[in-house]
Parts: structure tokens; C-alpha cells; sequence
């Protein structure tokens, strides 16, 4: 059941992140919502668990977008791994705070990495253009992760095995 | 355990590597034929929503500026008007010496209406999914437009589905040529300000106001479909090229009806 919640959530976050946040267009930028997800269920999954659902998101965005295919997929197994590393060293992202700032830093690293795809076209865009998207995309975040905090916490409770608890690398 | 736990997050990784790798070389083809059939129509109701709840908050943050922008539409209504006059008596003009010249008539390209599904996942670059695929004939490297103005070009086609590059992305080069004056460049889109035509040679003229139309030239895009109409002139005494800002009547975030343009 567990499984289930997991997927089904997951599913519905990517079906709002491409065509519902895509089209609604609020402030101008799309939140991203599969990155806080990600963000969110460190506490909850298995390190081997979270690299795969890592991998899995990012080689979905990857294969609906229209370039640097492999990027998304590479962005989101190593912030997995970056956050199960933080975890590891006692960050505790189940704080509301703690997640909000790993989510602004993700979310700016995110960004920065999707640029550089635009490298070999001459037209890297400039820092203050990364800076504004990324904060304007922070509030829409803030905003998913309130919603995904109660889907986060009901997969905690289902998981039984797997409660909401620190766990090692 | 722990040893247990980073043999499978290394079989995990190297799993997602044979995928992107995989889909590399065509193998996942099948599978992503059969979820094009299957989300597209999932991903219609969501951009459908979506599109409904951004149109309403931008009716209510704009609702102090409707009345002049609605003025100003009237204004730009009678304008076009007139001008749609003029240029149906030209083109009845130009058909009936066509026809005395033996010249032939200008083929119509067939244009496929399709519904954007769904937009590209970060906001640095620009494509569309459209509910259209090779089904419908769509095809690599057609023009997709939207109310008269270029939107892009098909980029990959799937039985149910295909993806359109949009000519706002920063990486989207298209030739293109003033409509009056005839000055060549290139156009490319950049990231929150439109698009920019550069690459037009200091002896060209190009002013506020004029027409930018697709040139045809290296036969990546048909020639004469809209780009949009130039904001403004930057041009240096001691540059090689001038360049101008130019802007589309479309609003690329905004796009739900696209048309992509077929063979005569």
C-alpha cells in the first residue's frame, strides 16, 4: 500500500509539475514540485530506495523535455545523495525551516545545472536571470511542500517499517 | 547492511545510466509510444485546469488595466481591419496577374490543430507537448504556429504525441527577414525578454514597428510565417552587426492552441 501512495503521488506531482504548473504559469515560472518531493522524502524512504525514485523522476523530466537529455536524471541522483549525506551528518530536513532551505538551495543548483545546458548555445544566462526564476520559483515551493508534508506523512504511517526517524547512510 | 544498502543504490545508479543510455539508442520507442497514448490525455485535463487557474489570477491581478487594454484592442481591431481590406483587394490583385502571367497559384499549406499537454519542466528552456504525433502526419522540423504567429518547430514525434521547440528557447536559431526592408538575421529567443533578431549587417535598414517574417533561407522553416514586429534598434558604430528586440504578439507561457504547418 505503502508502494502505491508512493507512486500514485509521485505520478500526480510530475502530471502537475508539466502540465498543470506549466500552463497555470503563477509568478511567471513553474515550481518545481518533484524536487521538494525529493526533499521531503529523505526522512521517510531508504537510502536505496530514494536514489531510485531519484533516478526515476529525473529520467521522466528527462524524457519530456526537449534537451540535454541525462541532465535531470544526474541533478537529482546526486541531490539525492547529497541530501542523504547531510542527513547523515545530522541535518534534519523533517524541520520545516531545515527543508525550506535545502529546497532554495536545490531548487538554485537546479537551475544553475539546467543553464549550463544552454552553454554551447553562447547564451548563458545572466546570474541575476537564474537568481530571480529561482526565488520566485521558492515561493511557489514553499507553497508545494506545505501540500506534500501531509503526503509525506501519511506515507510515514504507512510504511510501518519505515517511520519518520533519522537513518543512517 | 550498510554495505548491503550501497551495493543496491550502486545497482540503482547504474540502472538509471542503461536507461538514459537505452533511450539512447531507440529502445524505449515502444514504451514511450504506449504512454503517449496513454498520459496525453491525463496531461489534456491537467494543462486544461492549470491554463483555467492562471487565467483567472491574471484576470484579477490585470483587472485595473482591462479598460485601456480593452481600448487599445478596439483601436488595433479598426486598424487591422482596414488593413485586411487592403490586403484582400491586393491579393485579388495578385491572383488575377498570376493567372494572365500563367504564373500559377501560391500552394496553401495544410495546417494540423493540436492542444498543448504539457509544458517543459524547468524555466530556462522552451518546448511544448503537443497531442498530436506521426498518427496525424506530423513530422520532424515542421513549423508549428498560433494565431498566425511562429511558435517553433517540432523537434520529436511520437505516435500520440510531439514535442515543439519553441522559438523563444535561447538555443532556437531561425533566419529571418524585415518585411519591408528586406534586412536579413538570425532570430533566437533569451530568457525573460522576448526574442532578438541579430546578425544584421550595419547597411541594412530595420526600424521600430516593422514586420519580422521568416526567410525560408536554409530550409529549416518555410519562409513568410509572423515572428513579430520590432521593439526596438541597438546599433554600435563599431560593431559588425546591429540587432533589434523584437516581440511576438504570443504569450509563449500562455499557449494552449497550436497549428502545425503541412505540405501543400
Amino acid at each position: 500500500m505503502r508502494r502505491v501512495w508512493l507512486i500514485g503521488g509521485l505520478v500526480l506531482a510530475f502530471l502537475f509539475q508539466v502540465s498543470f504548473f506549466g500552463a497555470a504559469h503563477l509568478l511567471g515560472v513553474a515550481p518545481n514540485i518533484l524536487l521538494v518531493a525529493v526533499v521531503l522524502l529523505v526522512p521517510v524512504l531508504a537510502p536505496p530506495e530514494l536514489v531510485a525514485t531519484a533516478v526515476g523522476i529525473g529520467f521522466v523530466l528527462d524524457m519530456v523535455s526537449g534537451a540535454d537529455f541525462g541532465l535531470r536524471t544526474a541533478f537529482f541522483v546526486m541531490a539525492a545523495l547529497a541530501l542523504l549525506v547531510l542527513r547523515n551528518s545530522g541535518v534534519d530536513s523533517e524541520r520545516p525551516v531545515t527543508a525550506l532551505l535545502l529546497i532554495l538551495a536545490a531548487g538554485l543548483a537546479y537551475n544553475v545545472v539546467i543553464a549550463t545546458g544552454l552553454v554551447a548555445s553562447g547564451t548563458f544566462p545572466a546570474p541575476w536571470t537564474i537568481l530571480s526564476l529561482g526565488l520566485r520559483e521558492f515561493i511557489l515551493d514553499a507553497v508545494c511542500l506545505v501540500v506534500l508534508r501531509f503526503w509525506v506523512v501519511l506515507l510515514g504511517r504507512e510504511g510501518g517499517t519505515l517511520p519518520i526517524r533519522r537513518r543512517a547512510l | 547492511m550498510k554495505q548491503r544498502g550501497r551495493r543496491t543504490m550502486i545497482v540503482v545508479i547504474a540502472a538509471g545510466i542503461a536507461l538514459l543510455w537505452a533511450n539512447q539508442l531507440g529502445l524505449l520507442n515502444p514504451v514511450k509510444a504506449v504512454l503517449s497514448y496513454a498520459l496525453t490525455p491525463v496531461q489534456r485535463v491537467f494543462a486544461g485546469a492549470g491554463s483555467g487557474v492562471g487565467g483567472f489570477l491574471g484576470t484579477v491581478t490585470q483587472i485595473r488595466t482591462l479598460a485601456d487594454s480593452n481600448a487599445h484592442l478596439e483601436q488595433q481591431i479598426g486598424e487591422l481591419r482596414r488593413q485586411l481590406s487592403d490586403d484582400t483587394e491586393l491579393r485579388r490583385e495578385n491572383e488575377s496577374l498570376r493567372h494572365q502571367l500563367n504564373f500559377g497559384t501560391t500552394p496553401i499549406a495544410s495546417l494540423i490543430p493540436a492542444q498543448v499537454v504539457a509544458y517543459q519542466s524547468d524555466n530556462f528552456r522552451q518546448f511544448l507537448t503537443i497531442n498530436r504525433g506521426s498518427r496525424d502526419g506530423l513530422k520532424e522540423g515542421m513549423a508549428v504556429v498560433s494565431e498566425g504567429y511562429l511558435v517553433g518547430k517540432i523537434t520529436e514525434v511520437m505516435p500520440a504525441s510531439a514535442k515543439v521547440f519553441l522559438v523563444v528557447d535561447p538555443a532556437f536559431r531561425v533566419n529571418a527577414i524585415d518585411q519591408s526592408s528586406r534586412a536579413s538575421g538570425t532570430i533566437h529567443g533569451q530568457i525573460g525578454n522576448g526574442l532578438v533578431m541579430d546578425k544584421v549587417a550595419q547597411s541594412d535598414q530595420i526600424a521600430v514597428g516593422d514586420t519580422i517574417i521568416t526567410s525560408g533561407l536554409a530550409g529549416d522553416l518555410p519562409p513568410g510565417l509572423l515572428v513579430g514586429r520590432v521593439e526596438s534598434v541597438s546599433s554600435k558604430d563599431n560593431a559588425v552587426f546591429q540587432s533589434a528586440q523584437v516581440t511576438s504578439a504570443l504569450k509563449f507561457s500562455k499557449i494552449e492552441l497550436v497549428f502545425a504547418v503541412g505540405g501543400s
